[in-house]
């Protein structure tokens, strides 16, 4: 082959316009689908909600085939999602019509639904801007998949901006401004000094006295982006505190070294928790040298006394067709997840709200795992723990490489949540 | 009772009455504190936990029951119930196991003043010992209180009057806030109060990131003893700059023999497996046998010369064998200085001097190992370009070693057809795991070659091992040139931008990778792509590399390349950590 040759041809192919030689004859048939099942027999699962999603991306139709082959994915059978799926090493095996009949049918008589996707969601990650991409699961869950999304932070909150997205990601913040409390026990540390001096900057910037202060506003502007009809995500400590600070508007639950003033001696009884997505009633932890916010965590980490050695999670079964949205948010081809430290690892059954949907416990402990719920036009779901494939996450530690952990039950479940703002809205029944 | 049931009855008394003595015989702990610890082993806490309490109800200073109490309330999270026997442990029996228990559980409780006191009350018994405090600094440590952990080892110090007091506790926690300055100093005071942590300090200190090390020799370079020079060199060695940690020790050794040799063996001990820090290793050596005299300085001299011929320092290693004494060391050391010898001519290109040594050597050294140093007297002839003499050599050689080296000699000679039967017949295993790597490399380089003989690919890979790595590149570029792409070209082609990437020379080495890629030769071209991507990965050229990894992927779906293909491919889109 020529050198011009070979270069028209790599262009062409990059530029999705045409197939190189082995992947040719697929395309001149254009399969009407390709099926991504997502069973054991798929190599790639986390890779194949990032082929789902470039789909979405292009324009194409995708269906999410609930409880069909653990959550399998119905793929248009063109060329560039062909091509996607070469390139991310995701399995897909050629359709056509005859064989989705089959399939619907089958469908049709299971515990399984049909969710047709319409619309690549928006994404953001609400992270500082030094974090590394290493240092937040869903970031590099989304990194890993080839999942677009863009970084947003205290001014772009405060600023309005949210409703330019559809899903919102917490990275582990600690929304009572307390700097995950770790003030004392690592004091001295530069990384600590670094995030203290680029919060406390950020709070003068935007005109806030302190930076319990403007975490609490931002709070605000999180729950009224999911009131608003917003798809909001939280794992680790992000879940906790913000109820926290949502329910704490009316008192000073941030220790001295983060506002200048101690908790208040009422701080408990001011919680106002009707302001709160998830929890109530719990109580806060009046310590300021110990890492733990309150016993809305069941895990309870860093409190030598309390915490709880890690177990496994299972993942509760919903009505397809009755209850599609939880459904989504449990696919996977696991049943039973080992469970990850993290700030907040669980949360306990005695501080969720009535209305809230219980999606993964761990039997017969009194703590739960991933839960959803509704606010306003809204939708939000916490995650408990740090990361999946780190169970005992420590400060330091190396970053996860997901390239190892292609079959990650624990992020599938992340990815699940990404995919679902894009799903074509019907009346719920839940 | 029924008649049936009489002979079972009978039948358990007798078992009964057997058993009871066997019992007896084994060591038994009496009473609640024995069924405590039998409780605990079995993993039931709850039941040894109320098993030991009923011990300390009887006795409250029972030492081993609060001791077991303490144990088996941990796992329960009930620690919290300790502060009661341990109060009254201290009341009855005041001594170490009871005041080490009220200060744990005074820890746990978080109340530190009420710690102190009880510090303070262990200490007025046990005068001067640190064992009180550092009970207080390793009960914060473990519940996390490192600021007050630190707070208190000042304490300590400031009791005991021993600014050193507790200095490993501390190093520990100045690490683990990223002080490593602050930590160095400590280790320092450890090492002085306690030589063996410097071995400890080495290991802790081995992760101080690059931007922190000059503060951390700058703190070490305060104390002017031998063993923080130790120290420096150690770490030096570890971070990666060996021979700059040779010249700091031996710039320190004191005039003491022993002290200097005990220094200078043991960071050549630590480099042992260090194929990087061979000259260092080898200079440390040298130094050791200037030290010594007889029989000791010949081995250190042995050593030292192999370690600078594994450096490639041949001239270090002549120096080093020159000044070997005659018949000094043993027989076994007279051996090995000639082996290395042999290795060190062969190194100079001189196998007629080397052959000389290695058949003065034949009833000295073992029959295997003299094989193999024949074997490489065969390659440095043919290096030296007499490939006849080389095969000479290897006359008598019927191992399978002997047939991959003979392989080798024949590629040399343009005698592919021979090479690749000689290499079949030695199979895959012959020699080490790189010389069997490197013959299925040449296998894969000559077997799509239709033509049984091309001496002038012998004359370029002859070339390479002469290390004339510009000339091999450009007769091998010639050949590729020569050959039709699918006949063995495509490789050759690979071969050369390999060899021209070595060289630095990557504007050639990307040219001839593109000829190999562009050449749709199966074996050929992804592997070509692959390298082609990881040199523009390393010009930081990533939307091209990007484009040929997934050119590659696309075209050769099968090729055993994909793998690493799409590792690279999500590594140069940040999908994962770099490697």
């Amino acid at each position: 082959m020529k050198r011009r040759h070979f270069m028209g041809t790599t262009a062409a192919a990059v530029a999705g316009l045409a197939l190189p030689a082995p992947l040719r004859g697929l395309a001149g048939r254009r399969a009407s689908w390709l099926l991504a099942p997502m069973d054991d027999t798929q190599a790639d699962h986390l890779k194949a909600y990032g082929v789902a999603f470039r789909a979405l991306e292009r324009g194409e139709k995708v269906e999410w085939l609930l409880n069909y082959r653990s959550g399998s994915f119905l793929l248009p059978g063109d060329a560039a999602t062909v091509r996607d799926a070469a390139l991310a090493g995701v399995t897909v095996r050629e359709t056509d019509a005859g064989a989705v009949t089959s399939i619907r049918a089958e469908i049709e008589q299971a515990n399984m639904d049909a969710v047709p996707l319409e619309k690549a969601p928006r994404v953001a990650i609400y992270s500082p801007p030094n974090a590394a991409p290493w240092d937040d699961a869903v970031t590099m869950a989304l990194e890993y998949a080839g999942v677009k999304y863009e970084k947003v932070w205290d001014e772009e909150v405060i600023q309005g901006r949210l409703p330019d997205y559809d899903w919102l990601h917490l990275h582990h913040e600690d929304f009572t401004g307390q700097f995950s409390k770790f003030v004392l026990n690592y004091a001295g540390a530069p990384w600590l000094i670094e995030m203290m001096q680029r919060n406390q900057d950020m709070a003068r910037a935007l005109g806030f006295p302190s930076v319990p202060a403007e975490k609490r506003a931002v709070a605000h502007r999180i729950a009224s982006f999911v009131e608003e009809g917003g798809f909001l995500f939280a794992m680790c400590t992000a879940t906790e505190t913000i109820d926290l600070a949502l329910a704490s508007a009316s008192t000073d639950i941030a220790a001295s070294f983060a506002d200048g003033t101690p908790m208040a001696a009422d701080a408990n009884a001011r919680m106002d928790w009707s302001r709160a997505l998830a929890f109530e009633n719990a109580r806060l932890e009046q310590s300021p040298t110990m890492a733990v916010f309150s016993d809305i965590d069941g895990h309870q980490v860093n409190s030598p006394d309390r915490r709880q050695e890690l177990g496994a999670f299972t993942l509760f079964d919903f009505s397809a067709k009755i209850d599609p949205v939880p459904t989504m948010l449990v696919q996977n081809h696991r049943q039973v997840i080992p469970d990850f430290y993290g700030l907040t690892t669980s949360f306990s059954r005695r501080t969720l709200k009535p209305g809230v949907t219980v999606m993964a416990e761990e039997p017969g402990a009194p703590w739960v795992k991933y839960i959803r719920g509704e606010v306003g036009q809204g939708t939000w779901t916490f995650y408990g723990g740090h990361d999946p494939e780190d169970p005992q996450h420590q400060i330091g530690d190396a970053p996860t490489d997901l390239a190892l952990h292609p079959h990650s039950p624990g992020y599938r479940l992340i990815l699940n949540n990404v995919l679902f703002p894009a799903a074509k809205k019907k009346e719920l029944k839940t | 009772m029924t008649r049936t049931c009489l002979p079972i009855v009978v039948l358990t008394v007798t078992l009964l009455a057997i058993a009871a003595p066997l019992a007896a015989q084994r060591p038994q702990v009496p009473g609640d504190v024995g069924v405590a610890l039998d409780a605990e082993r079995r993993g039931d806490f709850v039941a040894a936990a109320a098993a030991y309490q009923r011990a300390l109800a009887a006795n409250q200073a029972d030492a081993t029951a609060l001791l077991g109490l303490e144990r088996s309330l941990e796992p329960l999270n009930r620690s919290g119930e300790m502060l009661g026997p341990a109060l009254a442990a201290v009341a009855r029996a005041p001594g170490s196991a009871a005041y080490s228990a009220l200060v744990r559980a005074w820890v746990a409780h978080r109340n530190i003043d009420s710690a102190r006191a009880a510090v303070s009350g262990w200490s007025a018994l046990a005068k001067g010992e640190s064992a009180p405090y550092r009970e207080l600094v390793q009960a914060l440590v473990r519940t996390r209180q490192r600021a007050e952990a630190k707070r208190a080892i000042e304490w300590g110090r400031a009791q005991l009057g021993n600014d050193n007091a507790m200095a490993y506790d501390m190093a520990q926690l100045r690490a683990s806030e990223g002080d490593w300055a602050g930590a160095t100093r400590e280790w320092l005071a450890a090492a002085r109060e306690l030589p063996g942590y410097r071995l400890t300090a080495l290991a802790a200190l081995t992760p101080v990131p690059e931007r922190e090390r000059g503060a951390v020799r700058t703190v070490l370079g305060t104390e002017r003893t031998l063993e923080a020079r130790e120290l420096e060199a150690g770490l030096l060695a570890r971070w990666g700059d060996p021979d700059e940690a040779v010249k700091v020790l031996i710039a320190a050794l004191p005039s003491d023999r022993a002290r200097a040799s005990e220094a200078l063996r043991g960071f050549a001990t630590g480099l042992q497996s260090r194929p990087d820090a061979a000259r260092a290793r080898g200079a440390a050596l040298e130094e050791l046998a200037r030290r010594n005299a007889g029989d000791a300085a010949a081995r250190a001299r042995v050593e030292a010369a192999q370690a600078y011929q594994q450096a490639g320092d041949q001239a270090g290693a002549r120096r080093v064998l020159a000044a070997l004494p005659a018949g000094r060391g043993g027989a076994a050391a007279a051996a090995s200085a000639a082996s290395t010898l042999v290795g060190v001519l062969l190194a100079e290109g001189k196998p007629a001097e080397a052959e000389a040594e290695l058949d003065k050597l034949r009833d000295r050294l073992p029959a295997d190992e003299w094989q193999a140093l024949r074997r490489s007297v065969a390659l440095g002839w043919a290096r030296a370009g007499q490939i006849d003499h080389g095969e000479a050599t290897l006359a008598g050689d019927s191992t399978v070693e002997g047939l991959a080296m003979r392989g080798r000699l024949a590629i040399f000679r343009g005698d592919l057809k021979g090479a690749v039967d000689l290499f079949r017949s030695a199979g895959p295993y012959a020699g080490s795991r790189e010389e069997g790597a490197h013959r299925t490399a040449l296998l894969a380089l000559v077997q799509p070659i239709t033509s049984d003989t091309l001496p002038a690919l012998g004359a370029a890979l002859l070339a390479l091992e002469q290390g004339d790595s510009a000339r091999g590149a450009r007769a091998l570029e010639q050949i590729g040139e020569a050959l039709s792409a699918d006949q063995g070209g495509a490789e050759v082609m690979l071969l050369a931008a390999s060899v021209r990437a070595s060289l630095g020379d990557s504007t050639d080495a990307e040219a001839l990778l593109r000829k190999a890629a562009a050449s749709e030769v199966a074996a050929t071209a992804p592997a070509a792509e692959l390298e082609l991507a990881r040199l523009l990965l390393a010009q930081r050229r990533s939307s091209e590399a990007v484009s040929l990894l997934e050119h590659l992927i696309l075209t050769w779906p099968r090729s055993a390349t994909v793998p690493e293909a799409r590792r690279a491919l999500d590594e140069a889109k940040g999908a994962v950590p770099p490697s």
